[in-house]
């Protein structure tokens, strides 16, 4: 990446505006990245504008990230408040729930934290443009048109979520870098660089891949001070981190369970482990990238998308393997770590989600794949890295670049296409809640109105019925032992059970039905919707 | 020569955003987070409970 890539020296004509006749003006217009940029970013905003729903989403880590915001703009530190005697958070990296406490400062409401998580998914397509434009200045633009009208990055800026600001967070450290490559006597800019660097790692977990990728290609590029000085910073915030919290791993052990659902299954074997990696592959190859990518179209051919998957996967391992040895190697080094971690995790939880942490990546390594795939079918006696291929030949007029700028044109447009078309059908949706949740909510409303305000409750979603009935409460155990769940709720002195009707999980009737329905004395019904059967029960027995 | 674009439309893309930011507020200032409960079910539910052990 130090390295001024051979594609950066020629980009001047390709940027620069095009000097023209006047007659010939308004079509410079058309040829200008700044149009293109533009309208890009005001197509993101209608997009995003139109699907914004000011609620918290039913995900639950939004509502988390939100309660822990609000921990630390009151003055609580970095605790859980929903739970009961508000244990210190251990799960969740502590970046974007600082970012959020800032919100807390100015309102209680969220709509604040949702714009300005919005905004930062149209940083992200900015931040895109301006670091890919080092690389492959032609292909800038269309990549763009991915990552902005992308359906699952625009989900998830709708979201409080921090895979948005981790994206962000990675794009702006390698742009720093990048400049900080160029300007080495700069100790500001190194700093700077530096600080950056170690925050996608404070953001998120998986955030160790992308410093592991910054050692590995600051290692490889020999600059040692950049490995130095990020490794020491990394082991000081982890270290001042967890003094300040807690030494115990829930990532690490979620890793490693067999089902977090249902922690009496153990741990994961070593067979298990392989086997939960060829599965995810598959998974992530045949269903999730394609509706990554389509979401449109692989959801309505299911074939045609698993096919679209297949195809996209391996080009982007091409790509992957020819970039390693271009000036951007660290994102074939990040894109490794990144899915070699994906691949391991918990094949329930394998989606979009996770993907979308690393997918402005993984749509730049598709197209240096797709321009390596075009090369080598070309014939170029000046491409001494070109493989000839004797059978496919392409038209000899027309240069390797303007085949591969022309696919992706197509790529950009069909993409933007389908992805846009995608979210516009499914924006109404979007805003709806279907009855279990209607009936959740609802319950928890009845909570805040008519019961005293150091009431605990028992729930399947704590932190939302937290942010709803403003009540703290707690996650019944996932236990098959009937007596340790209630035993559970008495130790905890709950005064209610908020019993869920949820069509998405089947834990409340697999783990607290049973469990009530053997101790009917303990408790008696206050509040019950139907369709589905969602109830308030009042602990009698406390 | 990358930050061209943005330097020569830095007040363009600074305008753009706060103008949509004001208007997603505009819009969504007065959501109601906390709405009152739906009417209980519980009278209906008791009967439908009674009926079918009555069955």
């Amino acid at each position: 990446m130090g390295k001024k890539s051979q594609h950066q020296q020629k980009r001047s004509p390709a940027l620069s505006e095009p000097q023209v006749p006047g007659n010939k003006k308004g079509f410079a217009l058309f040829s200008s990245p700044a149009f293109w940029l533009k309208l890009l970013i005001i197509g993101q905003m209608a997009l995003l504008g139109f699907q914004l729903s000011p609620d918290i989403s039913t995900n639950g880590d939004d509502a988390v990230y939100y309660i822990l915001g609000k921990s630390l703009a009151t003055g609580q530190g970095y605790r859980n408040i929903h739970i009961v005697n508000s244990p210190v958070s251990t799960q969740y990296p502590v970046v974007f729930p600082a970012f959020l406490s800032l919100t807390h400062l100015l309102t209680d409401k969220p709509l604040i934290a949702k714009i300005l998580v919005m905004s930062i998914g149209c940083l992200v397509t900015l931040c895109s443009f301006y670091l890919f434009l080092g690389w492959i200045p032609r292909s800038a633009i269309p990549l763009c048109f991915l990552v902005g009208t992308s359906a699952v990055l625009n989900q998830h800026s709708l979201e409080l979520l921090s895979e948005i600001p981790y994206i962000l967070l990675t794009l702006l450290s390698l742009l720093l870098l990048e400049k900080s490559y160029k300007n080495p006597r700069q100790k500001l800019l190194f700093w700077l660089t530096i600080i950056v660097s170690i925050m996608p790692m404070n953001c998120r977990s998986i955030g160790i891949s992308f410093s592991g990728a910054f050692l590995a290609a600051n290692l490889l590029n020999k600059k040692y001070n950049y490995v130095i000085a990020h490794l020491a910073l990394v082991v000081i915030a982890a270290v001042l981190f967890k003094m300040f919290t807690s030494w115990d791993n829930p990532y690490l052990l979620q890793l490693l369970q067999r089902n977090s659902y249902d922690p009496e299954q153990g741990f994961a074997t070593f067979s298990e482990m392989f086997s939960r990696i060829i599965t995810n592959i598959s998974k992530y190859t045949t269903e999730i990238l394609p509706q990554a990518s389509m979401p449109y179209a692989a959801n309505h051919y299911s074939v045609l998308g698993a096919l679209l998957g297949i195809i996209m996967a391996l080009v982007i391992v091409v790509g992957c393997v020819k970039n390693f040895f271009l000036p951007s190697k660290f994102l074939s080094i990040y894109a490794f770590f990144y899915c070699g971690i994906l691949t391991m995790w918990q094949a329930q939880w394998s989606s979009g989600r996770f993907l979308s942490g690393i997918l402005p990546v993984l749509f730049y390594l598709f197209f240096i794949g797709v321009t390596f795939l075009v090369s080598l079918a070309k014939r170029d006696e000046s491409k001494s890295l070109s493989i000839r291929m004797k059978t496919i030949r392409l038209p000899s007029f027309l240069p390797v670049p303007t085949i591969a700028a022309m696919l992706f044109c197509f790529i950009a447009v069909s993409f933007s296409f389908d992805n846009s078309w995608f979210q516009i059908q499914n924006a109404g949706l979007r805003k709806q809640s279907s009855r279990d949740w209607e009936n959740f909510n609802s319950c928890a409303d009845w909570i805040r109105c008519n019961t005293p305000v150091n009431s605990i409750v028992v729930s399947r979603k704590p932190e939302l019925v937290y942010l709803r009935s403003r009540r703290q409460g707690t996650l019944y155990q996932f236990s098959h032992d009937k007596e340790k769940v209630i035993a559970d709720i008495k130790n905890k002195h709950a005064s209610y059970i908020l019993f869920d009707g949820f069509f998405w999980t089947g834990t409340t009737p697999k783990y607290l039905y049973p469990a009530l329905v053997g101790h009917p004395e303990m408790y008696r019904m206050v509040y019950a919707l139907r369709n589905p059967d969602t109830f308030v029960l009042e602990v009698l027995d406390k | 020569m990358k930050l061209t674009i943005l330097k020569s439309n830095g007040l363009f893309f600074t305008v753009i955003f706060l103008l949509w930011i004001g208007i997603m507020y505009a819009v969504y200032c007065n959501h109601p987070y906390y709405p009152q409960p739906v009417p209980s079910e519980l009278d209906s539910y008791k009967a439908a409970a009674t009926a079918a052990q009555k069955r």
